[in-house]
């Protein structure tokens, strides 16, 4: 009877600790969540506000409406056959046309809500002026068409660049003071300069100098027929943009990554491993590699959300057709919609990011506790 | 004759004469000189070049002024580079005061202080060292390139020595200005009230003009100035300089810029644009205080209120020299541009705004003497807006593409702005009489006539009413009778329709002339189901403007226009209903039937702004969104036989041609994956949206030879040297040489339109003028007699020849200095 009772007490103690544990998730997942839209919110509404200088871009853009329909119209020779009121009229009624359908006259603090609202609710509607490759005005379409170029440059870079040093990294690691360690060190303060500077260099010795690899653009033009031809042909493109990127990048990065498993493998607990003679490979992976896996879990998704935003000079210099170039057209361009919406895209990837890190770093670190107040 | 030989002999006979058949009946080369044309986008003019030099592109075709690439193309001898003038820069001054709402005084509301101005700066520094030799001095509004400048000579090189740099000058006289607006120097510094004058320039940031607006801080400085220098973009400094209330004074300089889009023949309306408030609406425009003359003689020049040349001529001169003295800006320098190329490969390059601009470029790009193969054009930007004629992209870039893919009735001239026939035969022009309207020396196509009224026919059609959707004639409109100052009889060749064919197959019919007509009006009444707000001032004002118009015979092609508009040279009285939409391309009715249907209804537009308004996309036939829409109403059109406006257009289009040319339509969308079907020398083979590349191929059934064009191949702008003595007593004759060449070659007589003449005295003032004498292809001379030299002042003097060739809008100058003696 009293093994009975304690196994129901056991029972319940268990299930009021899952009660618990459950509500304490429950409770982690919602504040969390609730905290990360409340950030995404104002950063994306101070995007908004700085993307249209708190309103003052208004008349910057009426400002070049009435520049554009006046010169229009000075430089149409029929105007000369037409009264002085007539001609204002045609002008006035061109410009406020041209206003009405940029929401301009209306109040700015108004229209940034809205852009806040569509924005949030992903509701990315149409551009003010940018259109995408194709002609079309759906920021969707847009951003659509440059995701996949942006996506297959920035990855293909961006992992191999990952992948490479965090191997490179472990090796030196393992040859601590060898020649490579201390070549790898010396090289590291050239990764100061970014890839777009190695890229004007490679384009200059390997497309205008020896003509082995194009100087840009993402296929040969006109475009090979035949899908195995395009994709030689695109590869053959991106040979140099990710060169570029992993040349500017891959000494510092091996260096840090060095550095980084020095540091956990000389704790004591590797310490003790070594004099309890286990194998190197053993240490490596349960004793070096493990604890360090939540930063390069970190590292690895913050270049996976990084793909997203692409290289802005790096795309202009390869005229890459990507994400990075658009961000900036839509800057100069000051069409919101488009700002709006790749703000608002890596604002939702980055909290998703964090809240997943969150959960991830719970089940690769036993220390650390979903909304265990710090534990 | 042995058998032998007389067979061996029957052989070469036939062999002979077989090869001499063949030669005889070798077709000449049509279309374009190239089978290919690839354009892809290249932003950077630096790379552009580099890649011009690795064979990676051939033209291109983006103009630029920047010189560190042109010292490259220099330098190189596989390159070479096309000219163009259609740029140029000034300085705006804020003209308000004497002094701003805040009580700040602001020396250029003094207009003598703005006219000293002009001898304040030198333009030939700017040009030579701000501009790295990629600018020539300017002084006037005119630009030397254009024909008006060559109208004026004399007065305008007068003009430009009066206003030559003479820092010292300027100095004293903006000195004793500000002295009598009650500024005084205190240690070298000019205060009024008490404080410093600071002069805000405002210096545009994106190119040269940024360094301009530090040279011209340096010499406002020199006389006693305290300068601020604010950097910003255009779209930055619009608010403020052309937007903001002079009063505010929150800027007095501002280094401005303009472009040309074409090589104007008639530059008469800029006056009003630059000194008066009439052409622009903008709050700098509206305190402007145009001196009351300029003000008068510029709206005489714009709405040309003149009945001969000379008279032209003179208000045209006094203009210039007025705006001297009003100078509420003042110009600094013309602009270089260059359209760089590989050396082996030549094409027509506009004056202006270089390739993209001209409609020869096609038909005209060539490598060395090849025929056939692909030459690839770089071009900063590619694909920027959808393609339709209505109102799709105007952009230069993709105008560069569009221009290859469509023809013309007539083309216009890329080296002087005139036009040539080209699907036209002939016009016929009538003009009022008194209306200083002339043909050029050559111009066989054009019959000019002056008639004392010219009476408009009571049954010729004046537009498309939208709302009752039929044609009103003059009679309905007009029951009291409508004369109108010019009318034109419009010929078009007598073989248009058999030899003109769009790129799908169908042939060109009158159709493709009336429905983007109707089309055009219909567009701007409410009623009409294809209503664009954007379109209804501009239809409204063009039927109160209507004069009316006729057809005289369908085949061959004959229609007569009356119009309220007239220019100055005969030839572009002209009225061409062959390619409706000039700027933004030309489609078959056809495929235009099947944008009415997706615009009617509510899924595509024609321009960006019914799209925005609607939420629609904007139609391109090109490329995008709009083509499976387009494919979706061509199959309802191919099943019902779509006409629109089929009452009255019924008339001219038959149901066999309907079914044929949807039926084209279709297959062309099935092969080639885009409802761009042009008629022009090249079509589109395929565009690549994301990659920006465009392909064009050369059109196999184009009925003009690619050689029609062929001396469009490049400008010959003449080359000048002059020759004479060293020095003359008054009263004795004195003759100089004029020689004129083109790339080392006498420049042929037939082709120089006159060589004038000027000397200068030493004070700058013109002397004598007069116009040389043809001697030989190449060679001018100039006499002065006896009399002439009699008159001129003891001392130095120059004579400069100007030659005006009638190939080029450019004149070339040539100067030699004398002197005379007692």
């Amino acid at each position: 009877m009293q093994n009975i009772e304690t196994a129901q007490g056991q029972a319940a103690f268990v299930r009021q600790r899952r009660m618990s544990s459950l509500n304490r998730i429950l409770k982690y997942v919602l504040v969390r969540g609730l905290t990360l839209l409340v950030t995404v919110t104002i950063g994306v509404y101070l995007a908004i506000l700085i993307a249209n200088g708190g309103g003052y871009v208004d008349q910057m853009r009426i400002g070049q409406i009435r520049e554009q329909v006046s010169l229009i119209l000075a430089a149409d020779q029929e105007m000369q056959f037409v009264t002085v009121q007539e001609r204002r009229a045609i002008e006035e009624s061109m410009i406020q046309t041209q206003i009405q359908q940029l929401g301009l006259d209306r109040p700015f603090a108004v229209r940034s809500f809205e852009y806040l609202w569509n924005g949030l609710t992903l509701n990315l509607g149409s551009a003010d002026y940018l259109l995408s490759d194709s002609g079309s005005r759906q920021v969707r379409n847009i951003l659509g068409e440059r995701l996949g170029p942006t996506l297959l440059l920035m990855a293909t870079g961006q992992l191999i660049l990952f992948f490479s040093s965090l191997f490179l990294g472990l090796i030196l690691s393992r040859s601590y003071g060898s020649f490579l360690d201390k070549f790898i060190i010396a090289m590291a303060p050239t990764s100061s300069a970014p890839a777009w500077f190695y890229g004007m260099f490679l384009i200059l010795i390997f497309a205008a100098l020896l003509g082995w690899l194009p100087f840009g653009g993402m296929v040969a033009a006109p475009p090979p027929e035949g899908t195995i031809a395009r994709i030689l042909s695109t590869l053959k493109h991106m040979i140099l943009p990710v060169t570029a990127m992993v040349v500017s990048r891959i000494f510092s990065s091996a260096y840090s990554r060095r550095t980084f498993f020095l540091i956990y493998s000389s704790e004591d607990y590797v310490e003790m491993a070594k004099a309890k003679g286990l194998s190197d490979r053993e240490i490596e992976r349960r004793y070096v590699l493990r604890p360090t896996l939540p930063a390069i879990i970190t590292s690895f998704m913050l270049v996976v959300i990084q793909l997203w935003v692409g290289a802005i000079v790096l795309e202009t210099v390869f005229n890459w057709p990507g994400i990075g170039r658009l961000t900036q057209q839509a800057i100069n361009m000051f069409d919101t919609p488009v700002i709006v919406a790749t703000t608002v895209i890596y604002a939702y990837l980055l909290a998703v990011t964090v809240f997943l890190l969150d959960i991830i770093y719970s089940l690769v670190d036993p220390r650390v506790k979903l909304g265990g107040g710090g534990n | 004759m042995s058998k032998r030989k007389f067979g061996i002999s029957f052989l070469v006979t036939i062999l002979l004469l077989t090869m001499a058949f063949a030669v005889s009946a070798e077709e000449p080369r049509m279309a374009t000189w190239v089978d290919e044309v690839i354009i892809v986008e290249e932003p950077s003019v630096t790379t552009a070049v580099s890649r011009l030099q690795a064979g990676d592109i051939d033209v291109y075709a983006t103009t630029s002024s920047e010189p560190v690439p042109f010292a490259t193309i220099l330098s190189d001898p596989n390159l070479d580079y096309y000219q163009t003038f259609g740029s140029y820069s000034e300085l705006t001054f804020n003209p308000v005061g004497p002094t701003f709402n805040d009580g700040r005084y602001n020396p250029f509301g003094n207009r003598k202080i703005r006219e000293a101005m002009n001898m304040l700066i030198d333009r030939e520094y700017i040009a030579q060292e701000l501009y790295g030799g990629l600018a020539l001095p300017k002084a006037l509004m005119l630009n030397n390139a254009y024909v008006d400048y060559s109208r004026v000579v004399e007065t305008a090189r007068a003009l430009e020595f009066k206003y030559a740099y003479d820092f010292e000058k300027a100095k004293d006289l903006i000195t004793e200005q500000l002295l009598a607006d009650g500024a005084n120097l205190v240690n070298g510094k000019w205060h009024y009230d008490g404080q410093p004058i600071e002069i805000l320039i405002l210096a545009r940031s994106e190119d040269q003009r940024a360094a301009v607006g530090d040279y011209v801080a340096d010499q406002l400085e020199a006389i006693g100035f305290t300068t601020k220098v604010d950097y910003r973009t255009g779209t930055e400094a619009s608010p403020i300089w052309m937007m903001g209330d002079p009063w505010l004074g929150e800027w007095h300089v501002y280094t401005g810029g303009w472009g040309a889009g074409a090589v104007y023949r008639d530059q008469g309306h800029l006056f009003n644009q630059m000194y008066t408030r009439r052409t622009m609406t903008q709050p700098l425009w509206q305190a402007l205080e145009p001196i009351p003359e300029l003000d008068e003689i510029s709206d005489k020049l714009y709405y040309k209120n003149f009945t001969s040349m000379e008279e032209r001529n003179a208000l045209y001169s006094r203009a210039l020299e007025l705006a001297f003295e009003d100078s509420p800006r003042i110009y600094t320098v013309d602009q270089i541009s260059y359209v760089a190329r590989r050396a082996d490969v030549s094409v027509a390059s506009d004056l202006a705004q270089g390739v993209s601009s001209t409609a020869l470029w096609p038909s005209t790009l060539r490598r060395g003497d090849e025929i056939g193969g692909t030459v690839t054009i770089g071009s900063a930007q590619v694909l920027v807006e959808p393609w339709n004629p209505v109102g799709g992209s105007n952009w230069t870039f993709d105008q560069l593409p569009m221009r290859a893919t469509f023809d013309r009735g007539f083309i216009s001239n890329p080296f002087t702005g005139n036009y040539m026939p080209h699907r036209i035969e002939r016009i016929e022009v009538t003009v009022q009489e008194g209306l200083p309207v002339a043909k050029e020396p050559g111009s066989d196509w054009v019959e000019l006539k002056f008639a004392e009224e010219i009476q408009v026919p009571g049954d010729a059609w004046l537009y498309w009413d939208g709302d009752q959707q039929r044609m009103i004639t003059v009679a309905e409109k007009y029951p009291e009778g409508l004369t109108a100052p010019r009318h034109t009889v419009v010929y078009y060749r007598e073989d248009l329709f058999d030899t003109v064919k769009w790129h799908d197959g169908s042939p060109y019919t009158v159709g493709d002339m009336l429905l983007p007509t109707i089309l055009d009006w219909d567009r701007g009444f409410e009623s009409s189901e294809i209503f664009d707000p954007a379109a209804q001032t501009s239809v409204q004002s063009a039927m109160n403007n209507a004069r009316g118009w006729r057809i005289i015979s369908l085949d061959p092609f004959v229609y007569e226009v009356w119009s309220t508009s007239w220019y100055i040279d005969a030839e572009q009285n002209i009225g061409d209903i062959f390619a409706p939409y000039y700027n933004y391309g030309a489609q078959p009715w056809h495929t235009l039937a099947i944008g009415v249907m997706a615009e009617a209804a509510g899924e595509l537009a024609f321009t960006a702004s019914k799209a925005n308004a609607l939420d629609v996309e904007w139609l391109g036939y090109n490329m995008g969104p709009s083509l499976p829409i387009l494919d979706k109403h061509l199959d309802k059109a191919i099943e019902t036989n779509y006409l629109p406006w089929a009452h009255f257009l019924s008339e001219y289009i038959s149901e066999e041609e309907i079914a044929a040319r949807y039926a084209n339509a279709k297959a062309w969308y099935q092969e080639k994956g885009h409802f761009w079907i042009g008629n022009g020398p090249m079509y589109l083979e395929a565009v690549y949206p994301t990659e920006r590349i465009v392909h064009l191929k050369r059109f196999e059934d184009y009925s003009e030879p690619a050689d029609k064009w062929s001396m469009f191949d490049k400008p010959r702008i003449a080359e000048a040297e002059m020759f004479g003595a060293a020095r003359v007593r008054a009263g004795e004759e004195i003759r100089f040489e004029v020689e004129i060449t083109f790339e080392g070659e006498p420049y042929p007589l037939e082709h120089i339109t006159e060589v004038k003449f000027i000397v200068l005295d030493a004070t700058g003032a013109v002397a004598i003028s007069g116009y040389g004498e043809p001697v030989a292809d190449g060679l001018y001379e100039i006499v002065l007699t006896g009399e002439q030299t009699k008159a001129l002042p003891i001392g130095s003097n120059t004579i400069e020849a100007i030659v005006l060739p009638s190939l080029v809008a450019s004149a070339t100058f040539s100067a030699h200095t004398f002197v005379t003696l007692p």
